[in-house]
């Protein structure tokens, strides 16, 4: 019931908005966060916009994961210099790394 | 449900780090495993770490996904109250069936339509049911369709308003906006996440069950809702807390930073879904529900009232509160009667209380195609999704 689907903004008027999902469905949906112009990405929950995605955010995420790994890899006894460096390099391959 | 190709650039990236990435994966349940063997070396072999989740989503996800095969053995998820039909009382099913039969429109999402009504209204069990016997029944997307059919029409009409924090903005924007004509009324069915873990958590204790040692917390609903009633929550309960994004990898890396938490005796709310949740949540929503709605303590289907946990109308919306319009009872605390059928286990399973591998309806008399009980109905019903993507395998029962 929860489920949200990511949009792209096409056009807003007032408490609506036109938004594309994609695959050439468009659709007239709530808005339920001010600030919200064309051309942001949003979240589309049961045809109200809830949230902005935050792009900048969507990668960020990973220093937690890296920070979890590198003070792992201390208590195990290396470096966290060393362990820095390494798992900035698993990083970097993820970032630009295979799919599945 | 289906997982869903990406469109957009960024929908594409979070596809690319938080869905297919099996690197990342691989990375992050090595570092689950590190995380669990130091909680067994730390806390005892005794110690089990049971975290409960409060989205049907996030079950989906972890079902799908297959994301309990990758856990150590004293690691176990858990679904909790996820499902907003699945709790959704037996009594306002029957008072949106009886309407309908009588000539009212009703309207409701798709995932509403087969909910079963536990007292048949003439022989008749749910909305769908209701329809193909001459009932006015409406499925729509949104409530937005709704409104505008309903300002077409000018037909009398109710619009079956279920739903957790994520939806009710839906509803109260254009309610605290004046823009539903007079002929709609909503019956809010409208329940509230955090007091519904409160009790599922004290229940299991209650119980003697293994307790919940972790939250995932709902990301959709923490939208709206901002991180901070986690954080008051986990602090209340002393359980480490995640509000967490719906991809598998977002799930992964919230389970090992729970683990880091318990190690390190912490409490308080981390917020891994940050792309989409802040700590205050969503204030032009939050201004519109608690303008629109009031809270009040409400029955959840085959458990009872549970204090504060739904929103009701106040006083100033009346006019387009369906229960007042057209004279329907809610039972009080004195009134009310257990809401389900018979050896159903939904509500104990709605709790994380039990499996619905231990209900003896379980793809026997019950199943997706033909649902008993509500776990079944929704989409996001914990029952449904075991039935249909196998997660009643590798439970470790903690």
């Amino acid at each position: 019931m929860c489920w949200g689907v990511p949009a792209k903004v096409l056009k807003v008027e007032g408490f609506t908005a036109l938004v594309d999902f994609g695959g050439g469905v468009e659709k007239e949906v709530l808005v339920a966060t001010s600030d919200v112009h064309s051309g942001d990405y949003v979240l589309v929950h049961a045809g109200i916009i809830v949230s902005k995605i935050r792009r900048e955010e969507v990668v960020k995420i990973l220093d937690a994961y890296k920070e979890m790994a590198v003070q792992l890899a201390v208590e195990e006894g290396l470096k966290r210099e060393d362990a820095e460096k390494y798992y900035d390099e698993v990083l970097r391959d993820i970032l630009g790394g295979e799919e599945v | 449900m289906e997982t869903r190709r990406p469109t957009w650039e960024v929908d594409a990236e979070i596809e690319r780090l938080y869905r297919r990435n099996r690197r990342l994966a691989e990375e992050v349940k090595k570092v689950i495993w590190k995380y669990a063997d130091k909680v067994r070396r730390v806390k005892g072999d005794g110690f089990k770490v049971k975290i409960m989740n409060f989205c049907g989503t996030h079950e989906w996800t972890t079902v799908h996904y297959g994301i309990r095969t990758l856990l150590p053995d004293n690691v176990e998820l858990v679904a909790g109250p996820g499902c907003p039909v699945c709790v959704t009382p037996s009594f306002i099913v029957e008072h949106a069936v009886k309407l309908s039969l009588e000539g009212v429109r009703v309207y409701t999402f798709g995932d509403a339509f087969k909910l079963p009504a536990v007292r048949p209204v003439e022989g008749v069990r749910n909305l769908a049911e209701a329809k193909t016997t001459g009932g006015d029944v409406q499925v729509v997307y949104s409530f937005l369709d709704a409104l505008k059919d309903a300002a077409a029409t000018r037909r009398e009409s109710v619009f079956l308003a279920i739903g957790f924090e994520t939806t009710a903005p839906g509803y109260a924007l254009p309610l605290a906006e004046g823009l539903l004509p007079k002929e709609l009324s909503i019956l809010s069915a409208l329940r509230l996440t955090p007091p519904a873990a409160r009790y599922a958590i004290a229940e299991a204790d209650r119980r003697g069950l293994t307790p919940i040692k972790g939250i995932v917390a709902p990301g959709h609903v923490s939208a709206i809702t901002g991180a901070k009633p986690w954080d008051e929550l986990s602090r209340e309960l002393k359980i480490p807390t995640v509000v967490s994004g719906f991809e598998p990898i977002d799930l992964l890396i919230s389970i090992a930073e729970i683990l880091r938490m318990i190690l390190r005796d912490e409490v308080g709310v981390k917020v891994e879904y940050r792309r989409v949740v802040s700590w205050e949540g969503n204030r032009d929503a939050l201004k519109a529900i608690y303008r629109v709605f009031e809270k009040t303590d409400a029955t959840w289907r085959g458990i009872g009232f549970i204090e504060e946990s739904g929103l009701e109308l106040r006083s100033g919306y009346r006019e387009f509160d369906g229960f007042d319009k057209y004279g329907l009872e809610k039972p009080d605390r004195e009134s009310w009667v257990m809401d389900s059928l018979k050896g159903c286990r939904c509500a104990e399973v709605v709790l994380g209380l039990v499996k619905p591998t231990d209900c003896r309806f379980f793809l026997k008399g019950c199943s997706p195609s033909k649902p008993l009980g509500p776990c079944m109905v929704s989409s996001e019903g914990t029952c449904s999704i075991w039935a249909r993507f196998g997660g009643y395998l590798n439970l470790k029962n903690l």
